[in-house]
């Protein structure tokens, strides 16, 4: 076990070392300089995330406005619980088909092969995935709290408030924490129930999916029906507890609910502990060590590597002959991008346009041009990773695009236009909805979003080629946007906002489709002349 | 019917071509020519330079002196009229995941504007190869040798003057690497130039008018 545990301890420190590589900390350096440097990154953030959040919670404020007769808390909690639900049934669905105790490849050869203590094993690994898996909800609980804060004290917030939105924050932490962790539990159980000896329990997925799915829908009816609590004692895990403790009845029902909460906790990590000790090792692995390769090349910036690995995955052994082209040279681009969408396709592919159509649908609702600017540089960044996904996805292949005999500034906008129409159409289709939904005239950003679109389409792909070499695309290492590429982007918005600023009217409308548009053809001959010089790096 | 090329013909020139990478010198300066129906055969050990001169000759990675005609175009600056006469095939090749074998044709021969009978050829080229049982398999699920038959398949199936071929036989089986000498002789009738990098002693005697030994980056011309 001990050679597990420094395996373990290895994995993590380098998981650690990846997140603090990110704010440029460097886990090596003991130096006074480098203690100092972590002080203020701790110090910075946290005021940071702080802040962000109160905006969030502020933000939530507007929008839960806009849902009478529903109250308001108890829309945040349904909210809450929506968003704890989804997480819940889709890990469980994850569990039922891959391990969720997940091994590397090395793992495989080195760990699981050798007559290690399942059980000891097994809770070694729990740790990492929960703390990563508790982070988000860490970040909503404490938005949560804050919310609370912003509708239940009257008046302008100061400063003095500050101790209040910390102790309401932490309070909301520590009433989602046991639920979290009781489900997370719960999700490695059944996962590890699934693998034990030497059988696969087939029968499972049919069986505890939809008894899952039951339960967290009646869960979620209860939370918006209080009145059906007294049916089920589930009422003690939803969030309508949360509303009396922070609302009404004080603390008492805090530990009480506390108290029930950590007692299923126990009985639970008693339960998957036992089932560990039959846990088949070199199934989970099987199973998972693909998953892992994936989730490793991706953290370490090998996009493209990692989602074709995932769609060879997906894609299973073969297909019947698509439909052919009747068009030959360049146009062949369509018929091949057409056949690639259609299969890869699955329903969280469609979670990139959803984020485009929401993102687009709040806009609308945000009264003043801050909150506005903030929604838009979302959207723009967005914009930008979804637009390139086609041309990231043929620059992976060097050897076959670079021989084809068709010219690139061709093949550039034969890449980008499929993305294009779709962002376009998916961004006007959240602005026509928010004005049906809350029959508020369509938003004049409508006219800006072709042109804005098709400007950082081609920004962003400059930016992409400009970053990568011959000598990465023959390894399959294509780069992804970076910082400047999400600048120029941001500066498209900026530049736009300045058109509209003054030149107000149409006379600015049409500045700022003049000026995208202008960008987007610009970055497209400049991509071009850095595809030509590609090979040279 | 193809036409025959006139055996005095320069397919391709290349002059003065190297490649350093910072200090490390990969390929020292050299000039060749392939004439219309040469088959020069590439030779020397494990990382002297063979797939670097290649990949500097199809434009997948630029020298750092020197330069590259086909039939008169240069590389760089008639880059599409290049692309047309020149194809190269990799040790390792690389495919798209979504498409299957026969979408590989397909999509290839499409792209080179192959008008006629494309469905004929593809078939052919897979019932040579023997993938046709495999054609509508994603070639993610092929082994190696089979995915080096594609890579050829998909050179095959569209017109040109030069390929160059990296390691050809190295996964082939002695059925594959028949097949493979058969359609570089032919090739050589058509009066087709072709660069083929080996290392196997029995390829390098069954084939080959013309020799460019590599040693440490540095090519001799035999």
């Amino acid at each position: 076990m001990n050679a597990a545990q420094w395996i373990r301890s290895r994995q993590e420190a380098n998981e650690l070392q990846y997140w603090f590589s990110i704010v440029g900390y460097e886990i090596h350096d003991h130096s006074w300089n480098n203690r100092l440097y972590l002080l203020y990154v701790l110090i910075f953030f946290s005021s940071w995330i702080l802040m962000t959040l109160i905006f969030f919670a502020n933000g939530a404020k507007v929008i839960f406005n806009y849902l009478p007769p529903l109250d308001p808390i108890q829309a945040t909690i349904f909210v809450v619980l929506l968003l704890m639900a989804m997480w819940f049934n889709y890990s469980l669905w994850k569990s039922l088909h891959s391990s969720p105790v997940r091994f590397s490849e090395e793992d495989a050869l080195l760990l699981c092969q050798t007559p290690v203590n399942h059980r000891d094993l097994v809770i070694r690994w729990f740790w990492m995935p929960w703390i990563k898996s508790f982070a988000p909800f860490l970040l909503i609980a404490l938005t949560m709290g804050f919310f609370i804060v912003e509708i239940s004290l009257p008046g302008r917030l100061t400063i003095s408030f500050l101790p209040t939105y910390i102790l309401t924050g932490l309070q909301t932490v520590l009433i989602i924490l046991p639920i979290h962790f009781g489900l997370f539990i719960l999700n490695w159980l059944i996962g590890i129930l699934r693998l034990q000896k030497d059988k696969e329990r087939y029968w499972m997925p049919r069986i505890v999916m939809p008894i899952s799915v039951i339960l967290s829908t009646l869960i979620l009816v209860l939370t918006i029906s209080p009145s059906l609590e007294t049916f089920l004692p589930l009422g003690q895990f939803t969030g309508i507890e949360v509303v009396s403790i922070l609302t009404v009845a004080g603390n008492k029902n805090l530990i009480l609910v506390w108290a029930i909460g950590w007692i299923f906790i126990v009985i639970l990590f008693t339960g998957m502990a036992k089932a560990a000790q039959t846990f088949n090792l070199s199934r989970a692995a099987q199973e998972s060590s693909v998953a892992e390769n994936i989730r490793t090349a991706r953290q370490y910036g090998l996009v493209s590597y990692a989602e074709n690995t995932q769609n060879q995955l997906w894609l299973g052994m073969g297909h019947k002959p698509a439909n052919q082209s009747v068009f030959p040279g360049a146009s062949i681009l369509v018929w091949k991008d057409i056949i690639q969408s259609r299969r890869i396709f699955r329903l969280s592919s469609l979670s990139n346009w959803f984020t485009i159509f929401l993102l687009m649908f709040s806009f609308a609702l945000l009264p003043e041009r801050y909150s506005r600017a903030f929604i838009l540089s979302i959207w723009v960044i967005q914009i930008s990773q979804i637009s390139v996904i086609r041309l990231q996805n043929d620059l992976s292949r060097w050897f076959i695009v670079r021989q084809l005999p068709i010219p690139f500034k061709k093949f550039l906008v034969y890449d980008l236009i499929k993305a294009c129409l779709f962002l376009i159409l998916s961004s006007l289709l959240g602005l026509w909805s928010s004005s049906i939904f809350f029959r508020i005239p369509m938003d004049g950003f409508a006219i800006y979003i072709p042109g804005i679109v098709m400007g950082n389409a081609g920004i962003t792909a400059y930016d992409v080629i400009r970053q990568a070499s011959s000598e990465g695309l023959i390894h399959e290492a294509v780069p992804g946007v970076s910082i400047l590429g999400v600048f120029l982007s941001l500066g498209l918005i900026l530049i736009s906002y300045l058109v509209d600023y003054l030149l107000p009217g149409l006379p600015g409308a049409l500045g700022i489709m003049i000026v995208s548009l202008g960008f987007g053809i610009a970055s497209l001959l400049l991509a071009s002349n850095a595809y030509r010089n590609l090979a040279q790096k | 019917m193809e036409k025959i090329q006139n055996p005095s013909f320069t397919h391709l020139s290349a002059i003065n071509l190297s490649k350093k990478y910072g200090s490390f010198l990969a390929l020292a300066p050299i000039s060749f020519e392939l004439k219309a129906g040469d088959i020069t055969v590439l030779s020397g050990p494990n990382g002297s330079g063979k797939t670097t001169l290649l990949c500097c000759l199809s434009g997948l990675i630029r020298p750092t002196t020197g330069s590259v005609t086909v039939n008169g175009f240069d590389l760089y600056r008639d880059e599409i009229e290049v692309r047309r006469r020149m194809i190269f095939v990799p040790d390792v090749p690389r495919f798209y995941s979504e498409l299957t074998a026969w979408e590989h044709l397909y999509f290839i021969a499409k792209a080179n504007e192959v008008e006629q009978n494309i469905d004929r050829k593809a078939e052919d080229l897979l019932h040579k190869f023997g993938l046709w049982e495999a054609k509508d398999l994603f070639p993610h699920h092929y082994s190696r040798g089979m995915q080096l038959k594609l890579g050829l398949a998909m050179a095959f199936i569209r017109p040109f003057d030069v390929i160059l071929l990296d390691e050809p036989t190295s996964a082939l089986d002695a059925e594959g690497v028949d097949i493979l000498l058969d359609e570089l002789r032919f090739l050589q009738q058509q009066g087709k130039s072709v660069l083929i990098s080996s290392h196997d002693k029995n390829i390098i005697q069954r084939l080959g008018n013309q020799r460019l030994n590599i040693q440490k980056g540095v090519v001799e011309v035999g």
